[in-house]
């Protein structure tokens, strides 16, 4: 190589390391405002977008917003904020809020939104609940909606099934799942399956049972209800007595990948939520639509979802983290969210005026609708999904019909009183 | 021989540094934690001595009958403890995979990748394809499905031959089972394969010559020459074995059965992360640790005396 | 006849080898087939029934794939390199020399292979949080607490959390590698090198000259495994790092899921696409298994 070829490569190099050593600014930890989101890549990128907005509007604020795994979201915060080295804002799922509350790491959010006039009428409770923790606000939700129904329309068609309607019950989703669990080449093992039934708390509701009660204060097993009995029953009869549903491995694991799935139009009825539009989206083999959750005896109880902004208490700039939060979840922003088709806005105004779009073949106000019945939540106790986890556990043995439900369900039952008496014995007044 | 005690420094000094900041120090506060009322991020650690251990292991008299203080914790250790018993079957397998690969055949590099495959893909490819494999329904799930062929050829009825399938990762006898067999499948052209591979590259080729000339078969060769010169390698391999058997199954059980059915293959990993991230007990959480830390202990220790001591006699 | 026997046993070795080979790579050829899937499609069978190459466009889209490559690439080699070097000399120290304290200090290290991650997590992240404070107060500054842009982007930390340093630093010493090698120094006859020490070699011309050749093998082994372990490493990096310059590939790939849906087609390209360097390394370092011994012996 001649040398002066080896004299430029090096000048190159150099110049390049000035440069990048030039260009690189330092700022002061006070200065720099850290959010954390997650979500699919398209809301990745949206949260990106009304970031940036609000850089343009507020040059003088340094937020840098950083996408990061939802599913370990909060073993990293948690393992953070015990160090004292947290996000100013941070998503959260409703779910994960119980957690992170309990700590007492958050920042309430009350009396700001009473200063600033926050029109929480506009909200659905249910949403503005989900982040409530022992009486105070923690966050706003951005998006959120309820379980509901799809359903395969050329399978309903080809065996003269009538389609669900917004009055249809849980036995008229029994009678047709019947009607739907087909073996078309005869040999002896079905092909296609009426329904998946999804998660077991809808159904314990719907026919008025819970699994907590409170007494004096305290929460208590619930799961000696013949309420509770009656849909455990419904629910493991689907999958045991009538055969009605794919066998899964256990109550809590929602065996996601089965061949047996909606969208390989092996399912007749998928019991889902709008969520799952944007991989929906391009399910063009057969015909198919959305409706309610079916009734029970005590009406429609579905299970909400959301996601939602909260803000950490360690925050250096409380002002602006509830500033920049504002913008997170203001009606324009879960406009261009609702847009995005994956979940509900909300905010019942902007439902109602974005969220049911015309384009769609499908019925998307089913979503709207499915909003004004009775949405609930678990208890919001930190100790809940543990406790969940090891009730779901006691009765997966009725599930494959090793004990009966009144076998599972009285286990599960002592189980519960175990834990929950444990749990008030250790807790230091 | 001299004490070696300056050479030895030296070589173990740029080592020693980073272990004794990166690995001893957070190993030692971790330990401490397991004293300590520790609630994760939600104010300062309260010290209440051995409560911890005491919660953990020991039992109480109730009715009559000694009931453990936390059921769960046995419940777990039982399926981890099920769930290790792939370890003596896929070392063997290993072992014998790296005698075969280690042969002069065209090809053998072509194999070795390949065998080592499962290791490169993702967990979740693995965890899919077996989930698919080992799906109940015989119209759907491949193995299931080949058995139903055999039953319909040996003239089972559909009814008797439904009831006779196993029910894999639907039924709580047969998850454990299951997994076993993944895991078996996982880790035989693994890891295991290489460290065998490298350690067969050791055994000076004199010592098969003079069995050779003895007449020493194919068989008396491995039992007589390989195993033993091995010995190291296993050892090393048994001892990472225990400690990722103890640790591991979280991602597994997570993707495959959700830890069911009946929690039959929720794993001590799973516990000790539900315990610390989803019930805040840290400190619960690292006693738990350090009861698995003091099983590892033993075993390594147990193994270090009468298994590897024979090639280890310095 | 001792050739027709010699062919008997070929064929039927690579008959047994065929056969495990073909369990072996199913997961592979999933992989590969459902990256070319819509997520709407990959529960439909094996082939997909309309081809895609937008998991991969999906993949460089959703976030700066190139740069989570580059950071994984550096990040594995460099603590590959290190690692390796560090661990042989700590492992002949422990097979060869004696000294006091050996077998005390050799259990301390496995000790602290037997603490589950997500425990020990939590203390190494106080850790790597005090780093650049205990830097700050020595040499009374507070540069190393500061955020480093890069234009506008904001691009990590000088140290400590959210660096290269975080990221490389503790993977560079590593009980596991020094357990490993000393495992197989234990296996080496010790007549070359003690032949050598007769010849007036120091205990660093023994090891340079000596074991280094011979332990060729495992120290391809040990490169194969660091570099593979850093590669796929996501517990560390997800909970010592959040900024996207600083990012990872397997953490990246994390970011793809949603809290419960899985767009399975996108994960499988990311994994295709992280596959080949591994590819690689193994392909490259699995070479070294011929050497040691045997070939000296073949030789002499």
């Amino acid at each position: 190589m001649p040398s002066f070829v080896r004299l430029g490569i090096v000048a190159a190099l150099a110049a390049g390391a000035l440069w990048a050593v030039l260009s690189i600014h330092w700022y002061p930890a006070e200065e720099v405002l850290t959010m954390w989101v997650y979500g699919s890549p398209q809301e990745a990128e949206l949260y990106r977008k009304v970031a940036a907005e609000y850089r343009q509007q507020h040059p003088e604020v340094r937020l840098r917003l950083e996408v990061v795994p939802g599913r370990s979201v909060v073993q990293k915060l948690l393992t953070g904020m015990d160090a004292g080295h947290a996000p100013d804002i941070c998503v959260l799922h409703w779910r994960q809020m119980p957690q992170v509350a309990s700590t007492g790491q958050l920042l309430p959010l009350d009396d700001l939104v009473r200063r600033d006039q926050i029109a929480t009428g506009d909200y659905y409770p249910v949403g503005l609940q989900a982040y409530t923790y022992h009486g105070t606000l923690y966050g706003i939700p951005v998006k959120g909606s309820t379980i509901t129904c799809f359903y395969n329309k050329d399978l309903f068609d080809r065996y003269g099934i009538s389609y669900p309607t917004d009055d249809w019950t849980l036995d008229d989703l029994l009678a047709k799942a019947k009607a739907l669990t087909i073996d078309e080449d005869q040999d002896g093992l079905p092909d296609i399956y009426g329904c998946t039934p999804y998660d077991i708390a809808s159904y314990v509701w719907s026919m008025g049972g819970d699994f907590l009660r409170q007494e004096n204060g305290r929460y208590v097993s619930n799961l000696d209800d013949p309420r509770v009995a009656q849909a455990v029953q419904f629910y493991v009869n689907l999958y045991f007595k009538h055969k009605v549903s794919p066998p899964r491995p256990g109550v809590r694991s929602d065996n996601a990948m089965s061949t047996f799935t909606f969208e390989a139009g092996r399912i007749a009825i998928g019991i889902m939520g709008p969520w799952m539009l944007p991989t929906f989206q391009l399910l063009d083999r057969f015909e198919w639509d959305a409706a309610l959750f079916p009734q029970g005896p005590a009406g429609r109880q579905t299970r909400y979802a959301s996601v939602g902004f909260t803000i950490w208490k360690g925050t250096r700039e409380p002002e602006v983290a509830w500033d920049v939060l504002k913008h997170m979840v203001s009606a324009e922003a879960t406009t261009k969210m609702a847009k995005l088709g994956s979940d509900l806005p909300p905010q019942r105004s902007v439902a109602r005026n974005t969220y049911p779009r015309a384009a769609t073949p499908y019925e998307e106000e089913v979503f709207v609708r499915s909003m004004d019945y009775n949405v609930r939540l678990f208890p919001q106790e930190l100790w809940w999904e543990d406790l969940y986890r090891r009730m779901l556990d006691e009765l997966d043995a009725a599930l494959t019909g090793r004990e009966s439900v009144a076998e599972a369900l009285a286990e599960a039952h002592q189980v519960t009183n175990t834990y929950l008496q444990r749990m008030y014995a250790e807790e230091i007044p | 021989m001299k004490n070696q005690n300056k050479a030895a420094f030296f070589f173990l000094l740029p080592n020693f540094v980073g272990f004794l900041i990166f690995a001893l120090g957070p190993v030692v506060v971790a330990a401490g934690m397991g004293f300590y009322r520790y609630q994760l991020a939600s104010g300062a650690p309260a010290f209440i001595g051995l409560d911890n251990f005491a919660d953990l292991v020991l039992f109480k008299k109730v009715d009559g009958e000694w009931v453990a203080r936390d059921p769960y914790f046995w419940k777990y250790l039982g399926n981890t403890l099920f769930l290790m018993l792939n370890i003596p079957l896929a070392m063997v397998g290993s072992l014998l995979l790296a005698v075969l690969l280690n042969k002069e055949l065209p090809g053998r590099i072509f194999f070795r990748t390949l065998f080592f495959i499962p290791h490169l893909c993702t967990g979740i490819a693995i965890y899919m394809v077996w989930k698919m494999l080992l799906t109940y329904e015989p119209n759907v799930g491949i193995i299931n499905g080949l058995l139903w062929q055999i039953f319909g050829v040996l003239g089972i009825a559909p009814e008797r031959a439904a009831a006779l399938l196993p029910g894999w990762l639907i039924d709580a006898s047969w998850a454990k089972p299951a997994l076993i067999i993944m895991f078996i499948w996982a880790s035989v052209g693994g890891y295991n394969m290489v460290l065998y591979l490298a350690g067969l590259q050791n055994i000076p080729l004199e010592l098969y010559e003079a069995a050779e000339m003895d007449g020493a078969g194919w068989w008396s060769q491995l039992v007589h020459i390989t195993v033993p010169q091995l010995a190291p390698t296993t050892f090393f391999i048994l001892v990472t074995s225990i400690i990722g058997g103890l640790q591991g199954g979280f991602e597994a059980a997570y993707v495959m059965t959700g830890g069911g059915p009946e929690g039959s293959t929720t794993t001590m990993s799973y516990y000790i992360y539900t315990q610390a991230y989803e019930q805040l007990e840290v400190g619960y959480a690292a006693a738990i640790s350090m009861v698995l830390f003091a099983l590892i202990f033993a075993a390594t220790l147990l193994n270090w005396r009468y298994g590897g001591k024979r090639l280890e006699a310095v | 006849m001792t050739r027709w026997r010699q062919y008997q046993s070929t064929v039927l070795i690579y008959a047994i080898l065929l056969l495990v080979l073909s369990g072996m790579v199913v997961p592979l050829v999933w992989t590969l087939l459902t990256s070319f899937k819509y997520n709407v499609d990959v529960t439909l069978g094996w082939i997909p029934p309309r081809w895609t190459t937008d998991n991969y466009t999906g993949v460089f889209r959703a976030f700066s794939f190139l740069r989570y490559y580059a950071n994984s690439l550096f990040i594995a080699t460099a603590v590959t390199v290190v690692q390796v070097a560090t661990s042989a000399l700590a492992a002949y120290a422990f097979a060869r020399l004696q000294f006091r304290g050996r077998d005390v200090l050799f259990l301390g290290y496995l000790s602290t292979m037997m603490i589950p991650a997500d425990v020990l997590m939590i203390p190494q992240f106080v850790l790597m949080k005090k780093i650049p404070e205990w830097l700050n107060a020595v040499l009374a500054t507070d540069f190393f607490s500061g955020f480093l842009y890069l234009k506008s982007h904001y691009i990590g930390h000088p140290v400590g959390l959210d660096s290269f340093f975080a990221l490389i630093a503790p993977g560079c010493f590593s009980a596991y590698g020094t357990f490993m090698l000393r495992q197989f120094l234990l296996g080496i006859s010790r007549e070359i090198e003690e032949a050598a020490l007769i010849d007036g070699c120091s205990a660093w011309g023994v090891f340079w000259h000596v074991v280094v050749p011979l332990a060729k093998p495992a120290l391809g082994a040990l490169a194969i495994f660091t570099f593979l372990g850093r590669w796929r490493a996501f517990l560390w990096p997800l909970i010592m790092t959040d900024s996207d310059s600083m990012m990872v590939l397997p953490v990246g790939l994390a970011k793809l899921s949603d809290l419960y849906v899985n767009d399975y087609g996108l994960i499988c390209a990311g994994s295709v696409l992280m596959l080949v360097p591994m590819i690689a390394v193994f392909v490259f370092f699995q070479r070294w298994f011929i050497s040691g011994i045997q070939l000296g012996a073949v030789k002499g």
